[in-house]
């Protein structure tokens, strides 16, 4: 009872700091001419406004609040689609007034006109489809800030050291990061998960320890650009110990590159989940993702007639709008910091 | 004496060999008072205050000379002792004030890093960093310093920028400043504004300043002795005032010759010096008798022989 509650909390704070965050980088004056430029696009806006839905519902899904003896610990999503959504026998067709029956007595059931609307149909357990894709956007929510907490925290380090003090360190850094860049991604990943588990946070580990790369490169050398501007030698002028230039002078300002990187890096990992699940070695059988439900389309999409609203929900609701806003928006912030940072005088 | 620095010599390890930058460099500053290294770009000048605040590059090193500060050699400090130095007893401001200043911190804050850091040491025991800061933003001459405290460097124009370095370099009141070509960047106006400041504050707090320029006019105004340099040499050392009235070497000569006048003909050509510094890595290699005497206008067999000026020291070895 108590962990539940102590998870609550915990997803609140992520929230909430999530959202301070992203106000202060709203207001921060030194970004305002790059937050204008992508305000101004109504492209960008609306993908903003997608991924801010999108990880919103996920972050009500993780709030699970404990059940009586009976029940499981339940989310506000599964509160809501338990009392308000039908849950009917077996599929159903978007919008259909008849479930499709699989044994003969209840070929053609009924349908509640009110409870029983199922804007996507219903999967094989009558679920709505539409819960599927809630609970599948707690998971790439998961996934997406799982995988960065730890990705990112390696990688920046790493890079850092690695930019700002050369030599050996330097040596050291990149032998290990080309190391893990060239151990084969998915061998590693499926190796990893065969060994300890599939649980979500294994997932997150075994993504994260294999990713860390890419933001290292970047940040080193951003790292060791900077290393060469005055403002370093100030610094050390000042008599400033050199871990504290890199955590007070060098981190804020290759955190732009961290804000663009987190969204790219996100899209990939909700991608990355459905591939394994598609091998077969992704997330557990019991967990929703999207992933889980292109991989029972394959199936169902081979019936007669096709069963295609599961997998149209999966992959045209679920994951098409979330990857490709969170592209286009990545894109757009690299547009607005890069050369806005650079030529800023 | 505040900084006695004896036959310094920096080289670096390049590609093309190791290049001597800075070859037996000698001078003396006085408490409160300015010296200034004076040349053209490449004569070593800023490698020389970078090997007096200790904060040479990786892949420079001190061949020899002594850094005498307040008595204490600091070439053979180690590094924590040295950064215990920087800021506190010697600060330094650089050229360029844009990249000179943390473009993501607030201005006040880096004013404030700069006590924070040395706040154990005694003068600074009891100040509250925050009014400390603000405190010297005002002294700097920038209006509404509580406000101005919570801007970014790309809110403030180049002066004032110029002017947060310098509050930083002094916060924690020191006895030598290190000016990098502070005024090189500004406009006309604000170097004046800037170089007046400097004064006011050294008159206030007793500072020593080391000046670092390429420009004469800065000299003539704000140093009390000067050292020309070339190609890693000082090739003249004295007061301002006799080397003004009485250049000897042919490099001070040629420079003041280089200064355009008010009272020039129109149309005439501007003096010049031909040719142009070589690159450090050729210093040590340069066979003529001083390192000046291909673009030197005299050149003659006196120039095999050494001779000195009373009054202030010339180092051409011509008889005068």
């Amino acid at each position: 009872m108590i962990l539940i509650l102590l998870g609550d909390l915990f997803w609140l704070a992520v929230f909430t700091l999530s959202v301070y965050t992203v106000f202060r980088i709203l207001k921060h004056s030194s970004l305002s001419d790059a937050v204008d430029s992508m305000k101004k696009k109504r492209r960008v806006r609306i993908a903003f406004y997608v991924i801010c839905i999108y990880f919103l519902i996920g972050f009500v899904d993780q709030l699970k609040i404990p059940g009586t003896g009976t029940t499981t610990e339940f989310s506000p999503i599964d509160f809501f689609f338990q009392t308000y959504i039908e849950k009917e026998r077996t599929y159903s067709a978007p919008w259909a007034k008849r479930v499709t029956g699989i044994s003969e007595e209840n070929l053609h059931e009924e349908i509640n006109l009110v409870k029983g609307l199922h804007l996507l149909g219903t999967d094989v357990n009558g679920y709505d489809v539409f819960y599927t894709i809630f609970k599948g956007a707690g998971t790439a929510l998961i996934l997406s800030f799982g995988t960065s907490i730890i990705a990112f925290p390696l990688g920046v380090a790493l890079g850092i050291l690695a930019g700002f003090f050369g030599g050996w360190v330097d040596d050291l850094i990149q032998w290990l990061y080309t190391t893990v860049a060239s151990i084969p991604w998915l061998l590693f990943v499926i190796a990893f998960l065969m060994v300890f588990g599939r649980e979500l946070y294994w997932i997150c580990l075994a993504f994260g320890l294999t990713s860390w790369v890419g933001i290292a490169r970047l940040v080193r050398g951003e790292t060791l650009k900077i290393k060469q501007l005055d403002y370093i030698l100030a610094a050390k002028a000042t008599g400033i110990p050199v871990l504290r230039i890199l955590y007070k002078h060098l981190l804020p300002n290759v955190t732009y590159l961290i804000i663009i990187n987190f969204t790219l890096f996100s899209s990939n990992v909700i991608l990355a989940e459905s591939v394994l699940t598609f091998i077969g070695i992704g997330v557990q059988p019991g967990t929703a993702s999207w992933g889980v439900m292109l991989v029972e389309a394959q199936q169902e999409l081979t019936r007669s007639p096709a069963i295609w609203w599961i997998f149209a929900g999966g992959s045209f609701v679920g994951i098409l709008p979330l990857v490709l806003s969170l592209n286009l928006f990545g894109d757009a912030l690299r547009d607005a910091l890069d050369p806005r940072l650079r030529g800023q005088n | 004496m505040l900084l006695r620095v004896k036959d310094l010599s920096v080289e670096f390890k390049t590609s093309a060999g190791n290049a001597r930058a800075v070859d037996g460099v000698s001078f003396n500053i006085e408490e409160g008072k300015t010296h200034v290294l004076v040349g053209e770009s490449g004569c070593g000048k800023s490698v020389t205050s970078l090997a007096v605040i200790g904060l040479l590059p990786g892949n420079a090193s001190l061949q020899g000379g002594q850094i005498e500060f307040k008595g204490k050699d600091l070439t053979k400090l180690s590094r924590t002792e040295y950064r215990e130095y920087r800021g506190s007893e010697m600060g330094m401001i650089f050229q360029e004030p844009m990249t000179a200043l943390n473009p993501v911190v607030r201005v006040g804050h880096q004013i404030e890093e700069a006590i924070r850091q040395h706040r154990h040491k005694s003068p600074l025991k009891n100040e509250d960093p925050f009014k400390r800061s603000v405190e010297l933003i005002d002294q700097m001459g920038i209006k509404e310093p509580e406000k101005s405290y919570y801007k970014y460097p790309h809110e403030l124009s180049g002066g004032m920028r110029q002017r947060i370095m310098i509050a930083i370099a002094l916060a924690c009141r020191p006895s030598l400043l290190i000016a990098d070509e502070p005024t090189t960047a500004l406009d006309v106006t604000t170097q004046e504004q800037i170089l007046s400041l400097m004064k006011e504050l050294q008159n206030d707090l007793g500072t020593a300043i080391l000046l670092i320029t390429h420009n004469l006019g800065v000299v003539a105004n704000n140093a009390d002795s000067m050292s020309v340099m070339y190609a890693g040499q000082v090739v003249e050392e004295g007061p301002v005032s006799e080397i003004f009235q009485n250049p000897c070497h042919p490099y001070t000569e040629a420079l003041f010759r280089a200064i355009p006048s008010l009272t020039s003909v129109p149309g005439s050509a501007l003096h010049t010096i031909p040719g142009s510094v070589p690159p450090a890595v050729e210093f040590d290699r340069m066979p003529s008798p001083c390192r000046f005497f291909e673009r030197c206008e005299y050149q003659d067999e006196r120039c095999f022989k050494k001779s000195s000026v009373p009054g202030h020291n010339s180092y051409c070895r011509r008889e005068t």
